[in-house]
């Protein structure tokens, strides 16, 4: 279509009314984002250009225990979560369909329970004095009184569950790909429910478990309001060190603040790639 | 078959449990008059939350709140709905990368913009950073793929082409078509995207905590500072935000299935807004 | 004692009586069909025999087992689905031994038996392929294999032609009947395709409204309707009323009956061209209101006094030259006018 004058004329009052978007997006999603892209690669000062930011988020080893930490613990609520999730998404799929909304509806709702009210209300029930904390010593559970729910283990039981409930609203339509004719065709075969599971039922929904767990992971390494809430700075981890580095609590880096931003990011694409790669391999009919 | 029926609920009622026993344990936090050492609390009262509306602090969050919030929703939603009718309508070539832009917030955390955006606004010509307008500018973009999603949805739920296309046919110019027939066609669905974009800013903490900090005290803010100082207090807060939040959820979901005639294939189609980063 | 016996079988859904104390029997290597229209049960009695559907009343005997409380897995029965229900991240190799892998036999022993299936099923070179890449013909033979492999006492397929092509079911039907006849299994075929019911049967069973309408060869039943409602299913009969019919050829014989007359053995004369007399013969006056081509078949509709009679004849180039409003005599064979019972 050959550009006359006439047809930038005509559609400038339309180009002009998208401006309003385009400045809010450059301004506010893509400036920051090359800035920061920028930032990593430059010294604290900002004088000059060098790999000093990325080389002391790697080798420093206060910031490595961070990463090490965050990666852990996002790793493994998100892995308990979706096998939770698995069985309770299935379990939700096999009501009657008017109690298969009611459900989901409550599920979604304390989706939302999360960040600093979700950290507070641990506190309340597991903290030093909280009510099952004190509940456990009077049954003489010495074991579950004296978890430290300021610890790794009381974080990975908090995003758990902010985890479950983003798992079970993820899994639930991936088990609609099931036919239940292959079920019955399998059972008529000489299957157990334990066999066609393992042979046809997970192959098929795994696509979406490794897509739901590219989710959670991502979910749980980029929290900030709940690690930050129950346990500030006393617990190294990746989001909220970033978090310390920009606000200047001692003093502020922004630079590497940036470099660790990106690492960030990066260990997002990397776990998405992995899971691409994953399923490549179990699915190989889906080319 | 019976005894599988029966540990599926069974399952499903732990689960519920588990998922409701802190909101129960924060409630009666709320109402307790005194709990610190006992298993249950000592009395009851609602003291707390006469307390809690009473006091001006919060009051003064809550409005700060309201106001950062209704400003980027309503701008947004404004922006959004001009721009995506534009841009399907005359630009269609432009249509991936809108998508593109107005997704990736989903995809970046919180803290990863906030370092970004303190870079490009503590210094220079726009040293708005500190203010409650660089705050506004980045709520505007966390919610993009909320309303995004939400007006797409709504404008293919109504057709958009063959709407415009019958109101064209009908003698109108495309900018008339839009307001008189499109905005109050789509006007629900977008609705039920904007209350969901104001619940998740309503409880959105890194970034506000990041780039406004002690300068612009919304109430999630608020909810850090006291959770110090007053368990009985924090808990009322908590409560009073999640009744708020339910109330938005509840109203946007039956506005949602009103526009949609939601039964089980929406739900396949995952009806359900999905949550905000922690 | 008969291979297959389906003995007072009964099922209820939310109420409904879906099979009404069904009773039929099928002997060792037979195909037969279960036969009837939209929601008759057929399906449904297909899948108590497979148990996929739990029965309310009455015994499923097979081979002289009583199968009718036993798990799907243990009753020695196949089912070929309309969908095919191909396991899409399996190869057609791996879904043709899916059954064996699960009976716990190992790979060489399976090899040769999978090529000798999908050499029966035709599918040679197609062994590597995913149902994806299959067309429908293709993925209902791999279905088919997928079900023989395991030598099932009985072979259930379910309206498995339905989802495709006329040409290719023509085909698939010709080869399913040459496959049971070489293998010699038991087969129960479901459909509501008088057609093909009549083309690939040993025997039929006519259902309706969870009974037996009628039981027999595709010819003893094409041939002899039982009852009304068997006529008008299995073919294109003209079926009158005893009075109507009365009022055309002057005799009272048929009061408070009803007739079935096959299109097919309507003789049509142009008025006085046949001189000859049959005396085993009605000849009824009327003119022709309509002319349907349906490829061999030309057929005419032919109205007298107020009945409407179809006549079939062969599309050569003897009979065609009727026109509308030609005026035709009937000759309508007097024992080829079947009486029904209700």
């Amino acid at each position: 279509m050959r550009v006359t004058w006439e047809h930038i004329r005509g559609n400038l009052w339309l180009l002009a009314s998208l401006l309003p978007l385009a400045v809010m997006i450059f301004g506010f999603e893509l400036l920051p984002i090359m800035g920061m892209l920028i930032d990593s690669f430059r010294t604290d000062d900002g004088a000059a250009w060098t790999l000093g930011q990325y080389i002391t988020a790697l080798k420093n080893p206060y910031y490595l225990v961070a990463i090490k930490n965050s990666l852990l613990i996002s790793l493994l609520s998100s892995f308990i979560a979706i096998v939770a999730a698995a069985f309770v998404a299935y379990f939700i799929t096999r009501l009657k369909p008017k109690y298969q909304e009611a459900v989901l509806t409550y599920v979604n709702l304390t989706a939302n329970f999360a960040g600093i009210p979700l950290a507070f209300a641990y506190i309340i029930m597991l903290g030093n004095s909280g009510l099952f904390t004190i509940l456990f010593q009077r049954w003489g559970l010495d074991i579950f009184s004296e978890f430290n729910l300021y610890s790794w283990s009381g974080l990975v039981l908090v995003y758990v569950y902010f985890q479950l409930p983003l798992a079970i609203l993820l899994l639930y339509p991936i088990y609609f790909e099931i036919k239940e004719q292959w079920r019955e065709a399998a059972h008529l075969l000489g299957a157990s429910d334990m066999q066609f599971w393992l042979q046809v039922g997970l192959p098929v929904i795994m696509p979406g478990l490794i897509g739901t767990f590219s989710i959670l992971f991502a979910n749980a390494m980029g929290a900030y309001a709940t690690a930050y809430a129950l346990v500030g700075s006393n617990y190294n981890l990746l989001s909220v060190r970033i978090g310390a580095l920009i606000s200047g609590d001692v003093y502020a880096r922004p630079h590497l603040a940036s470099a660790l931003a990106i690492l960030l990011a990066l260990s997002l694409i990397a776990a998405m790639l992995t899971n691409e790669y994953m399923m490549r391999r179990i699915r190989r009919d889906l080319k | 078959m019976k005894e599988k029926k029966a540990l599926h609920r069974i399952a499903i009622a732990l689960m519920f449990l588990y998922l409701f026993m802190p909101l129960i344990a924060t409630f009666l936090y709320s109402i307790a008059t005194d709990w610190y050492d006992t298993v249950l609390p000592k009395g009851l009262t609602l003291s707390w939350y006469v307390k809690l509306f009473k006091d001006v602090r919060f009051v003064a969050a809550l409005g700060r709140t309201l106001f950062a919030c209704s400003v980027a929703v309503g701008l947004n939603i404004a922006v959004m709905v001009v721009s995506i009718f534009i841009v399907s309508l005359y630009f269609p070539k432009l249509e991936r990368y809108l998508q593109a832009f107005a997704m990736l917030p989903y995809a970046i955390p919180g803290v990863i913009g906030a370092v970004g955006l303190i870079k490009v606004y503590s210094s220079g010509p726009f040293a708005i950073s500190g203010t409650v307008w660089l705050l506004i500018g980045a709520y505007f973009v966390v919610i993009l793929p909320y309303t995004y999603q939400g007006t797409k949805n709504s404008m293919r739920t109504v057709d958009l082409p063959q709407l415009v296309s019958a109101a064209e046919l009908l003698g109108a110019s495309k900018p008339k078509a839009f307001f008189k027939v499109v905005l109050p066609n789509i006007l629900p669905g977008v609705m039920v995207s904007a209350l969901l974009s104001f619940s998740v800013l309503f409880g959105e903490f890194v970034l506000t905590n990041l780039l406004v900090g002690g300068y612009y005290e919304t109430v999630q803010i608020y909810l850090m500072r006291r959770m110090r100082e007053s368990g009985h207090l924090s808990s009322t807060v908590v409560i009073s935000y999640y009744l708020f939040v339910f109330c938005l959820s509840w109203i946007a979901l039956k506005l949602g299935q009103n526009f949609k005639n939601g039964n089980l294939d929406s739900l396949r189609g995952k009806k359900y807004e999905l949550p905000h980063y922690r | 004692m008969s291979y297959l016996i389906i003995d007072k079988v009964t099922k209820k859904f939310d109420g409904t009586v879906v099979l009404n104390e069904i009773s039929l029997a099928i002997e060792k290597g037979e195909l037969v069909t279960l036969l009837g229209p939209s929601g008759c049960g057929k399906s449904t009695l297909l899948r108590c025999i497979a148990g996929l559907n739990e029965v309310d009343g009455g015994r499923i005997l097979l081979n002289d087992r009583d199968i009718t409380y036993l798990a799907p897995r243990k009753r020695g029965v196949g089912m070929v689905f309309q969908s095919y229900a191909l396991f899409p991240n399996m190869t057609v190799y791996e879904n043709i031994a899916f059954g064996l892998k699960m009976q716990g036999l190992k790979g060489d022993r399976i090899a040769a038996r999978v090529r000798e299936m999908i050499d029966l099923v035709g599918l040679a070179g197609k062994e590597e392929s995913y149902p994806r890449e299959l067309s429908g013909g293709q993925q209902q033979r791999v279905a088919l294999a997928r079900s023989m492999i395991v030598e099932p006492d009985v072979l259930l397929l379910d309206e498995p032609f339905n989802a495709l092509d006329a040409k290719i079911r023509k085909t698939l039907q010709m080869e399913l009947k040459n496959i049971q006849k070489k293998s010699g299994m038991t087969m129960i075929f479901v459909t509501h395709d008088q057609e093909e019911a009549l083309t690939i049967s040993d025997r039929i069973f006519v259902i309706n409204e969870g009974r037996v309408a009628q039981s027999g060869k595709p010819l003893e039943i094409y041939s002899q309707p039982a009852s009304e409602f068997v006529a008008r299913f299995i073919g294109n009969f003209n079926v009158l009323k005893g009075e109507e019919f009365e009022q055309l050829v002057g005799e009272s014989i048929f009061s408070g009956k009803s007739l079935a007359i096959r299109p097919e053995i309507i003789k049509l004369s142009l008025n006085g061209d046949n001189g000859k007399c049959h005396n085993g013969s009605w000849r009824i006056k009327g003119e022709v209101v309509g002319v349907f081509l349906k490829g061999n078949i030309l057929r005419y509709r032919v109205r007298s006094k107020d009945c409407i009679l179809d006549v079939d004849v062969l599309n050569n180039s003897l009979d065609c030259n009727l026109n509308y409003d030609t005026s035709v005599e009937l000759v309508i064979p007097k024992d080829e006018v079947k009486v029904l019972n209700l």
